[in-house]
């Protein structure tokens, strides 16, 4: 117990302190917190347009006097854009004959020919000399045709045309005195969130297990180690160092992203969360308390888990180019959930759904997930716990087993057929 | 005689499938001596070292280690030095030796003044903060020679400690090895280096395909080897003094190997020398082989299955 609480808090230490986790854990919320703030900025000013405030009103009725493109000609065979004014650059011709010569003399980039059935087809012939990208736009002629159809609307009126609804999404049950039930919906993105948070700290925690492991087998510090402590003691205090600084991990960035979304408060809030998608609504979602709990055990028994089994090939790996190819092996059948989530919302108690709810592997996500959308028995639960209960068991003794005699295997892969001889070590 | 017995090995073996990479093997270590471990490569010495120190379990035979079956406190009373060896990189020096000193069972506190004691003593003070991956490879292994005796053991495994030093530092660690020696401990050092274990060794182990080949006090495993022959320097008529069968000139001295005739003992022979006045004698001495010479005679036995 000593020598596992002097591991523990020697990598809690160490592992701390490098950079890569310093960068990871709070430089990368920061720099979004920061690039997310400037798409808020940027999203804010744009949807500025959607405001009736008359600056922006105004803002966008300057739009309808275009100053864009250099050198543009313009044949108007509909004779639609007859009295619309049109940028200084810009040549009119009355035939496509003259807007060639134009362009073969270089005097225009480019011209638009607009056919003479404009205004029941729309259709324009943009007509280049080569292929040029900033002729693929359409803003310029945009501008234009937005002149004619609005020079006798209302700036108001043609402002809502353009951008008819600002939608602001509220959670009424946030806000309810009676209703603490969450909604199916919510409850999916909870699960879908929980997923993706495991598979995360399962992926980058476990990568740094691996990494200190490999580390000290690559530096044969290793042999110094076990000849003082007992694989096992040595394992559990790495996996738990590690473990703890996973959960900070995704702590700080869970923590940030709230703060981020409550931090820029109305409008840019919006604009931030329309800008980072599922993130604007999962800071309106309302969290299922009484089921923290059961989260937070599968959330604690799968780390365990995948922390033996990556243990257990960083025993039998050389190197960090060569352990995350074999952990292909556990986080494949991890990830299998994921394929199936839909099926989970439909029929939750099918036969394929029950097994991926109790096999161990796969039980920390089908789990959580049946238990947010339906009602699962309680045997199923028991069952599900105790055999990931097993598992972690088995996976950590299997650590130490193969840890121990892994060490001397620098340098060397182990066969299939020498596996069960490093178990008995 | 050797006060208490710090290792106790008895008849283990070890197999890994069909290949047995040691073989029947048995021998003691006594506190207050150093013990030279030898054998050609993949002789069964890692094996042999890394099952007294219950990182690999021996298929049969038993294992006694200060007094008793190894646990944990027996660990925390051995300091060990593999062939292979070293530290984190990333870490200050002084970092990583306390860490490895609180294992051993020390307090963070006393670990840490240790280490700057040992760095003091091994002329790295000045590195205590610095990362190990600043050290040479030379400063390195004193690192690992201190942290092996920070915990300040009973008994110390070293597998060539003199590897990648300059005979200086050399020097260096081959007093602390004596020193340790001197305060009672017992030294179990595997080597290569024979002349070293000539002059510090006190006595051998030598294994060879896993089995014990040569073992005891290392002037008696050189006599065993000894020719029927003395060294002389000097002046006079060698061939002359009775007893005298042949004479050879030494093998990479300057001196005459002069081979006895059978049942002639050594003394006898200087006894006759010191009588005959036309014989100015300025060396005699045994003509007992140097290690290297037994080594490469067993190993070549044994690839000879002699």
């Amino acid at each position: 117990m000593a020598h596992t609480l002097t591991v523990f808090f020697y990598e809690l230490k160490r592992n701390f302190r490098r950079p890569g986790f310093l960068f990871t854990t709070f430089g990368i919320p920061v720099l979004l917190f920061l690039g997310t703030m400037l798409i808020g900025d940027i999203a804010s000013q744009n949807t500025s347009m959607n405001s009736t405030d008359p600056e922006a009103v105004q803002e966008f009725a300057n739009q309808f006097d275009p100053t864009v493109s250099p050198n543009v000609g313009l044949v108007d065979l509909s004779g639609v854009f007859a009295d619309i004014t049109i940028p200084d650059t810009w040549q009119r011709f009355s035939t496509q004959d003259e807007a060639n010569t134009a362009i073969d003399a270089g005097t225009i980039d480019l011209y638009y020919l607009i056919a003479e059935d404009y205004l029941e087809t729309g259709d324009v012939i943009t007509a280049v000399p080569e292929f040029q990208m900033n002729a693929l736009g359409d803003d310029a002629l945009a501008s234009i045709a937005r002149q004619y159809f609005a020079r006798d609307v209302d700036p108001e009126i043609a402002l809502r045309i353009v951008n008819p609804a600002f939608y602001t999404e509220e959670n009424l049950s946030l806000t309810a005195t009676v209703d603490g039930m969450v909604n199916e919906d919510a409850s999916f993105l909870i699960v879908y969130a929980f997923a993706l948070t495991l598979m995360v700290t399962l992926f980058m925690t476990n990568g740094y297990l691996m990494q200190t492991l490999i580390e000290e087998k690559e530096t044969r510090l290793v042999e110094i180690l076990v000849s003082m402590v007992r694989p096992l003691h040595l394992l559990t205090g790495k996996i738990l160092a590690l473990g703890i600084l996973g959960l900070t991990q995704i702590v700080v960035w869970v923590g940030g992203m709230i703060l981020l979304v409550n931090f820029a408060g109305g409008q840019q809030a919006q604009a931030i969360g329309q800008a980072m998608g599922v993130l604007g609504s999962l800071a309106n979602l309302q969290l299922p308390i009484d089921m923290l709990p059961i989260l937070f055990i599968y959330f604690v028994l799968a780390y365990l888990m995948f922390a033996g089994f990556y243990s257990v090939i960083s025993a039998i790996s050389n190197s960090m180019r060569e352990g995350p190819q074999y952990a292909v092996v556990f986080m494949l059948p991890a990830l299998a959930p994921f394929y199936f989530l839909s099926l989970f919302a439909t029929t939750p108690d099918a036969p394929l759904v029950v097994f991926l709810s109790v096999f161990p592997l796969t039980s920390p996500i089908s789990m959580t997930a049946r238990l947010v959308v339906s009602e699962v028995p309680f045997w199923q639960i028991a069952l599900s716990v105790g055999l990931l209960v097993l598992t972690v068991v088995f996976a950590i003794w299997l650590a130490a087993r193969v840890f121990r005699a892994g060490v001397l295997l620098a340098g060397n892969v182990p066969k299939l057929k020498d596996i069960p001889k490093l178990i008995r070590g | 005689m050797p006060s208490t017995t710090a290792i106790k090995v008895e008849h283990i073996s070890k197999s890994y499938g069909s290949f047995r990479a040691v073989d029947d093997l048995t021998f003691e270590v006594y506190s207050g001596e150093i013990f030279a471990m030898l054998g050609p490569n993949g002789a069964g010495k890692s094996t042999t070292i890394r099952m007294i120190l219950d990182i690999l379990k021996p298929d049969t035979g038993t294992i006694e280690i200060l007094g008793g079956r190894i646990n944990d406190a027996t660990k925390n009373r051995i300091g060990y030095l593999p062939e292979e060896r070293g530290l984190y990189r990333s870490v200050p020096v002084a970092d990583v030796m306390t860490y490895l000193g609180t294992l051993k069972g020390l307090s963070r506190v006393e670990a840490r003044k240790r280490s700057l004691a040992y760095l003091e003593r091994f002329d790295l003070a000045a590195y205590a903060k610095k990362k190990v991956s600043e050290l040479s490879k030379g400063m390195q292994q004193k690192v690992q020679l201190a942290v092996t005796l920070l915990h300040d053991p009973d008994l110390i495994i070293i597998d060539e400690p003199f590897s990648g030093l300059d005979p200086v530092n050399t020097l260096l660690i081959e007093e602390v090895i004596k020193e340790f020696r001197a305060k009672g401990g017992a030294i179990v050092m595997s080597t290569h280096q024979m002349y070293q274990v000539e002059y510090l060794a006190d006595r051998l182990v030598m294994i060879n395909k896993g089995a014990q080949a040569l073992y005891g006090r290392v002037g008696e495993v050189r006599a065993r080897f000894a020719l029927p022959a003395v060294i002389v320097e000097g002046e006079g008529d060698f061939a002359s003094i009775p007893g005298v069968e042949r004479i050879e000139t030494e093998d990479g001295g300057h001196g005459m190997l002069l081979y006895l005739q059978k049942g002639v003992e050594p003394d006898h022979v200087l006894a006759q020398m010191a009588q005959r006045p036309d014989i100015a004698l300025s060396r005699f001495q045994l003509a007992v082989p140097r290690l290297t010479d037994i080594f490469i005679e067993v190993v070549e036995q044994g690839r000879n299955g002699a």
